[in-house]
């Protein structure tokens, strides 16, 4: 979902800091948050360093009445054009028997990961795995979502379900420009189905655990409805505290997927994986490692591997972040790519709760 | 009708009349409001607790297992004044309908609110005021006064009883009350956050500094040595941190001037009256201390 917007970055800058909170504030108002991402890369491949304006964030995120609340949050890619990341309307307390409703678009709860905000990740960019499958943005679509959490009490158990629109199964989207000649399809697709159970348990009072399976079952190609593809992706994720502002996170997750023959394409099962960890050794300073793999999502007979190493230096709370991040790329066919990568972060606005 | 059924139907009613009434589902934010809502509820609530008295409660991470608590649960009791934000995530995750939220900071009158234009240039400062609010023992009672009606609202059987049990902590706070003030009024000390403003304004105490020159913003070497020297020249005692603080700054302050260090929680160990009630006998004892008068 894509507006062409020149200039917007500007634009919006302005309104949001004169919506700055003041002391006798509205209490209307929805949290504002402005996140930008600076980028430089340099690789050896290229040999040559660039320096990137990458992503503005934007975020609006409120009560929309005492049992409901609403999220939009807009993607600034370069300065050229506006995309609609997430914008849900999630009946918080509306239902009984601990249900809850999510509409409109938002990252799907596929995998522990991909909900994530890319800003978030220790390791800069989405998995290769999810870039693969799902575009650079990861596996967001618009549709309605059931969540229930179970009354259970030693464990804490969730499943969801959900029908989208079935964009999320075409591929997504490159934040490349698109080649000459090359046009996002105009028609409709199917409707896909997802689904999601996971499980949170407590071992000690330091360490803990989060476990889930998430699936996805619809049509690719909307020109051949009757070609389905299912991708289901098993994740966990353990916690360690080590200590006040210091902990140990460990996350895994590995996408199976099974796409059907059609005209164009014969049928192919790829598959993906994605490690990390990440440890927080103050309250300032992080670091770790990650490694992953993933099939071609079209050919699952061409493989590319990604891993390398990160370190973060929060240079005034989580408000202005640097991350540096060394990774190697390498593809089975062609020439792998070492890159070296600075990020810097800020955020303007309300410090959001951390999840999970 | 038979006799044996007569009785039994006899003793199913007597037992159904007098089965005492389920508890209510209390989780409270912090271990300080817990201790508040147990003095008042007595065995009569059941509780849970979201955080950790040793970790920050600014920025606390909202486990599942938390929102799976308020899932189940009458009421909720938040800090309020913006510092726990993630209660309201861990809120709506609850999906939750029948949950009553009590933001607790509504019966006090909060310090350090801001005038003019808030923002992230100042710090992590609070635009409704500062909320550690609960260091001030009259608040307390204030917060226990205001559970005892919450309580009352929704399980009005036991209003009796959550009215007793708020009025013998409100006596016993009093009763303790001019001790804690005989110890601590006139202290002087250095604290790292601004934790501490509503003690010191119970007991007309004097903060000489902080460590943060902002509040959440670390200190620079610069602000440091300026803090030192104001220790030195004005014989500041002591000078105290909680424990997720970085020690570091304790420390350099210490080596340079001498000045007394000691972690003093800001929040009580366990959800308990007497643990909340020791919490202030402790603060008494470390900022009350000999060796926490002024210095010759």
């Amino acid at each position: 979902m894509r507006i062409r917007a020149h200039g917007a970055v500007v634009a919006l800058s302005v309104v949001f800091v004169s919506a700055a909170p003041r002391g006798d504030a509205a209490p209307v108002n929805p949290d504002l948050s402005v996140i930008g991402d600076i980028r430089g890369l340099w690789d050896d491949v290229t040999e040559e360093a660039s320096i990137e304006l990458h992503e503005v964030e934007i975020g609006f995120v409120g009560p929309v009445n005492p049992y409901a609340s609403a999220e939009v949050f807009l993607g600034i890619h370069g300065v050229d054009g506006i995309e609609v990341e997430e914008a849900k309307l999630v009946l918080d307390r509306y239902f009984p028997a601990g249900f809850g409703l999510t509409l409109g678009r938002k990252l799907l709860d596929f995998g522990q990961l991909n909900p994530v905000h890319a800003h978030a990740y220790p390791f800069l960019d989405r998995p290769l795995m999810h870039q693969e499958f799902f575009g650079d943005d990861g596996a967001a679509d618009i549709g309605a979502r059931l969540d229930w959490l179970a009354p259970v009490d030693a464990v804490t158990l969730r499943a969801t379900a959900g029908v989208v629109r079935g964009d999320v199964l075409a591929g997504g989207h490159s934040h490349e420009e698109p080649a000459e000649g090359e046009e996002e399809s105009e028609e409709d697709p199917e409707l896909a189905t997802t689904g999601r159970v996971d499980l949170f348990v407590e071992a000690s009072r330091n360490v803990s655990f989060l476990a889930g399976g998430s699936v996805l079952h619809g049509s690719p190609d909307a020109h051949e409805p009757d070609a389905k593809a299912t991708i289901a992706c098993a994740d966990a994720k353990v916690v360690c505290d080590l200590g006040p502002d210091r902990k140990l996170v460990v996350n895994a997750e590995a996408m199976f997927g099974t796409f059907d023959a059609t005209d164009e394409a014969p049928a192919v099962d790829p598959r993906g994986w994605f490690a990390s960890a990440d440890l927080r050794a103050s309250k300032r300073w992080n670091l770790g490692g990650f490694a992953g793999g993933t099939d071609e999502r079209a050919d699952d007979t061409v493989h590319t591997m990604r891993y390398g190493g990160f370190v973060g230096l929060a240079l005034m709370e989580e408000t202005t972040l640097f991350r540096a991040v060394v990774r190697r790329t390498d593809p089975d066919e062609g020439d792998g790519a070492t890159e070296f990568l600075l990020q810097a972060l800020f955020s303007l606005g309300p410090h959001r709760p951390h999840r999970y | 009708m038979n006799p044996f059924l007569a009785s039994l139907l006899a003793a199913i009613l007597f037992a159904a009349s007098s089965t005492p009434a389920a508890p209510l589902r209390v989780v409270a934010a912090t271990n300080d409001l817990g201790a508040i809502a147990r003095a008042v509820g007595g065995d009569a609530i059941e509780l849970d607790v979201v955080a950790r008295p040793d970790r920050d409660p600014h920025s606390l991470p909202v486990l599942p297992s938390t929102m799976r608590a308020t899932a189940r649960a009458d009421m909720y009791l938040e800090i309020g004044l913006s510092l726990d934000l993630w209660s309201r995530e861990i809120i709506r995750g609850s999906r939750n309908r029948k949950l009553t939220v009590v933001d607790c900071s509504r019966v006090i009158t909060p310090l350090e609110v801001p005038v003019g234009r808030v923002d992230a240039s100042q710090g992590d400062v609070h635009p409704e005021g500062n909320p550690h609010y609960w260091l001030d023992p009259a608040n307390a009672v204030l917060v226990a006064e205001l559970l005892a009606r919450e309580f009352a609202a929704i399980d009005a059987e036991r209003a009796t009883d959550y009215e007793a049990r708020m009025t013998a902590f409100r006596a016993e706070i009093g009763r303790r009350l001019p001790e804690w003030s005989e110890r601590l009024r006139g202290r002087r000390f250095v604290e790292f956050h601004r934790s501490w403003v509503y003690l010191a304004a119970r007991f007309e105490m004097e903060i000489a500094g902080r460590v943060e020159p902002l509040p959440g913003i670390p200190p620079s070497a610069h602000h440091l040595a300026d803090l030192a020297s104001m220790i030195r020249e004005t014989n500041v005692p002591i000078a105290i941190r909680d424990a997720y603080h970085d020690p570091s700054a304790m420390e350099f302050l210490a080596r340079e001037t001498g000045v007394s260090t000691a972690v003093l929680p800001t929040s009580c160990g366990e959800p308990t009256p007497e643990s909340f009630l020791a919490h202030f006998d402790e603060i008494a004892a470390v900022l009350g201390a000999p060796a926490a008068e002024a210095r010759p």
